[in-house]
């Protein structure tokens, strides 16, 4: 099933993207000071993983 | 003639090959404990060749076993919580510092990554449980089959074969590849979610969970439907046929038609008794193949939804959730090969239950 074989490839490249994106997010998350910019940052990243996630639809 | 010589004779023009993987299998699931001669002998004589109590003990040591190896995990696991706990209530007093929060999120990291790794153990496990079950049903009908044929009921035989082969296969693919690696990107996508306060992709992860549990619900609908649907029509045209055949032999040879006619029957009788046995036997090795992986994964979700438990007091509340939602996944993993192979079972009774009238 050579179909079946591409798609569990780009299916795992998803996930890795996905994972290693919160991974990152969180991270960063962390490392970023509080303060006036928190919540917008916050939103950012918010959208940097929507982003990420919905990524294979929309290309 | 002796029903145990008939027996031997329609064993032998079988076929070598179909019941030499049968009994291989049989003894790499079971050791020397049962074999086909066993549970023929014991159809014929009418006493069973297990012993209830024995079983009962072995998969009491089984289980027991399996949940010491586990509880170790578990022990890692909520040693990792209880320091995050004081990592917690130490940053909180001192102001929320960055060094603490980078301190607890390595130690998020480091239970993330021993939950993953016994995941993927247990994922490896329960897909070898599902390909083996599936392989012993390949092995099993074109045995079965052409012994359904034998003993009389051709119209049964001729529709069952390919429809259900091909159904059984195309099922436990749909398994391996659609229903389990959902479960897998599920479980992957909640600890991903568990390394920050924030859930990014619990509901996502959620998502996966459903589709994986429904299109499983789907597979096994469709497939009960096909084996209760096409049971249903061949019985009666059997029982006919092999009537009429009784009848014509008995009632238009001359002078040996009884002698022959009862013959017939003996031979029928017994190949029917060969394909029960074979059946049963068959029953015998998916079940032996199935108790280990299942008993794994059960200890293995109990100490998850255990360390869950225990974590929330002492812990934070994410990583209690977090391991929480991997023990259900694990359960849902033991489930789904627990149906796939009650669906299996049930198709080899009724293929038992066909008996001539």
């Amino acid at each position: 099933m050579r179909g079946g074989k591409a798609a569990v490839e780009w299916l795992t490249e998803w996930m890795r993207n996905l994972f290693l994106t919160v991974c990152a997010v969180s991270f960063l998350q962390l490392l970023l000071p509080a303060g006036d910019m928190a919540k917008y940052l916050q939103f950012v990243f918010s959208l940097i993983v929507l982003g990420v996630i919905l990524y294979p639809l929309l290309g | 003639m002796d029903y145990e010589e008939i027996m031997e004779r329609e064993l032998e023009s079988l076929g070598p090959e179909g019941l030499d993987q049968l009994t291989e299998m049989g003894r790499e699931a079971l050791g020397d404990r049962l074999s086909l001669g066993d549970v023929l002998h014991g159809l014929l004589t009418g006493e069973s060749s297990l012993n209830a109590e024995d079983l009962w003990q072995a998969v009491l040591e089984l289980f027991l076993g399996e949940v010491w190896s586990a509880v170790e995990l578990g022990a890692q696991i909520l040693l990792i919580c209880v320091v995050m706990g004081l990592l917690h209530s130490l940053s909180s007093g001192f102001g929320g510092s960055g060094a603490s929060g980078i301190a607890i999120m390595v130690c998020n990291c480091a239970a993330v990554a021993l939950c993953l790794r016994e995941f993927v153990s247990v994922y490896a496990i329960c897909g070898d449980a599902v390909d083996t079950t599936a392989t012993v049903m390949q092995i099993l009908l074109p045995i079965m089959v052409p012994l359904l044929l034998a003993m009389g009921s051709p119209a049964t035989a001729g529709i069952l074969n390919p429809a259900i082969l091909a159904a059984v296969t195309v099922f436990a693919g749909i398994v391996h590849r659609i229903v389990l690696p959902l479960l897998f990107l599920s479980c992957v996508l909640f600890l991903g979610d568990c390394l920050s306060e924030k859930h990014y992709v619990k509901k996502l992860a959620g998502f996966f969970r459903t589709l994986g549990v429904f299109s499983m619900g789907l597979c096994v609908t469709l497939f009960t439907g096909l084996t209760v649907i096409r049971g249903l029509f061949t019985k009666t045209a059997d029982g006919l046929l092999m009537r009429t055949a009784r009848y014509s032999v008995d009632h238009f040879v001359p002078l040996v038609g009884s002698f022959a006619a009862d013959s017939l029957e003996m031979v029928l009788r017994c190949t029917a008794t060969i394909k029960n046995g074979v059946g049963i036997f068959g029953v015998v090795v998916i079940l032996a193949l199935l108790v280990t992986p299942l008993l794994k994964l059960a200890a293995t979700a109990l100490v998850f939804k255990l360390s869950g438990a225990l974590a929330e007091p002492i812990g934070s509340g994410s990583a209690a959730d977090c391991l929480n939602e991997i023990g259900n996944t694990v359960l849902l993993l033991g489930a789904v090969l627990l149906l796939e192979t009650i669906l299996f079972l049930v198709f080899l009774a009724v293929l038992i239950n066909i008996s001539v009238a």
